[in-house]
């Protein structure tokens, strides 16, 4: 039997091996996880990004008129932007709904029989119980042979929504996207009335009969659309131009979209 | 008894590892460019749908056949890419097209100062309204 051990020549030369193959594979499983997170915060903001100028830009093109004046040059570009929605075709009811209960309303008699058609539009209690009244809801389904209209909530819990007076009025839909102090940018939804009147929407500009005032009412509540954004600019040059500037941990991506309204 | 491995052998095996590490350590570096390129031809993409979307809204009439440059540099904010926009007549059934038929092509080719890869064509066709 030959059980001499290693000399420490043995032992020193196997103890560096190690070290040198260590210090390697653990320096490239730095480098990879690092390339890692880069790439997921580069996608992240690209991301963050791209649905923005995506969805302004499906909006802008069928935007029927903008209310902020846009600045003509990049210097004094401007971080928000209001224009009308015009993607919803003109509808304007004064209706009493037939029932239902939760999510659904079941619409008027007179009501249009065509699936989707309603789809987008607001639904606004204007008569009924006091704590209805003002109450408005978004429609996301429509279905024209039953007449019910889907809202995401329900408007209250137990009632029937039988005989309940609404109203849907698209004419004057405003769309508001700005970017807050947190670098988010968010999207609002609202529409004006003139105070004695408030069931009837107006134009931003109109001006209110002697003795009333024209009022603001808020559709939908802001609602963030992307994150991580450093800057937004928005100006015009025959089209609407936006550049955004996102970062997200020292990765900076800037992108920019040209947006040709068709009915400006 | 085992006499240990010949120079050879040791060379040999030496190699086949050396190549199999820098074959892994390769894949790292590779994994970052492919993400960069993939951002600026993203950027590329956005640039020249840009301009696209400006010819789209200018007047038929409007638009001079002939090919517009902006160099590097000349793009505010975007100083790393250039763009080519190139309007010429377009004739379906003849590719030489010489008189105007009603129809123009517009070529747009943008290009990051490097990474050629990431070059980025866009084309559409206007029409007279």
């Amino acid at each position: 039997m030959n059980k001499k051990g290693f000399t420490l020549m043995e032992v020193l030369i196997v103890v560096a091996i190690f070290a040198v193959m260590v210090t390697f594979f653990s320096s490239v499983l730095i480098i990879s996880s690092r390339v890692y997170f880069e790439s997921e915060r580069t996608m992240e903001v690209m991301q963050n990004g791209r649905v923005f100028l995506d969805a302004i830009s499906r909006e802008l093109r069928q935007a029927r008129r903008v209310v902020t004046s846009v600045p003509q040059d990049e210097e004094s570009a401007k971080e928000e932007i209001i224009f009308q929605d015009g993607h919803l075709d003109e509808i304007r009811e004064k209706e009493v709904a037939q029932g239902g209960s939760g999510n659904t309303v079941t619409l008027s008699d007179s009501s249009v029989q065509e699936d989707g058609f309603y789809n987008d539009a607001f639904i606004k209690i204007i008569d009924g119980p006091a704590e209805l009244i003002g109450e408005k809801r978004k429609i996301i389904d429509y279905n024209g042979e039953t007449r019910d209209a889907h809202i995401g909530t329900p408007f209250c819990e137990e009632e029937d929504y039988f005989g309940l007076e609404y109203l849907i009025d698209t004419s004057y839909y405003y769309i508001n996207y700005f970017l807050d102090e947190n670098g988010t940018v968010k999207r609002k939804m609202y529409a004006y009335y003139f105070s004695d009147d408030p069931h009837s929407y107006v134009p931003f500009d109109a001006t209110p009969p002697q003795g009333e005032s024209i009022e603001k009412e808020i559709l939908e509540s802001p609602r963030v659309i992307g994150e991580h954004f450093e800057s937004v600019s928005i100006w015009e040059d025959g089209a609407v131009n936006v550049v955004v500037t996102l970062t997200l941990e020292e990765r900076e991506v800037t992108l920019m979209k040209k947006i040709f309204g068709r009915n400006l | 008894m085992s006499k240990g491995l010949t120079l050879i052998e040791t060379i040999i095996g030496v190699a086949v590892i050396s190549i199999g590490v820098v074959f892994i350590v390769s894949v790292f570096p590779l994994g970052a460019r492919i993400v960069e390129l993939n951002q600026k031809s993203n950027t590329a993409l956005f640039l020249a749908s840009a301009q696209i979307e400006s010819t789209v809204s200018q007047e038929y009439d409007d638009l001079e056949k002939g090919v517009f440059l902006e160099d590097f540099g000349e793009i505010t904010r975007f100083e790393e890419y250039s763009r080519e926009t190139e309007i010429s007549c377009f004739d379906p059934e003849n590719e030489n097209c010489v008189e105007d038929t009603g129809m123009k092509k517009v070529v747009v080719t943008v290009k990051p100062r490097t990474s050629k890869e990431a070059e980025t064509n866009l084309t559409v066709i206007i029409t007279e309204r």
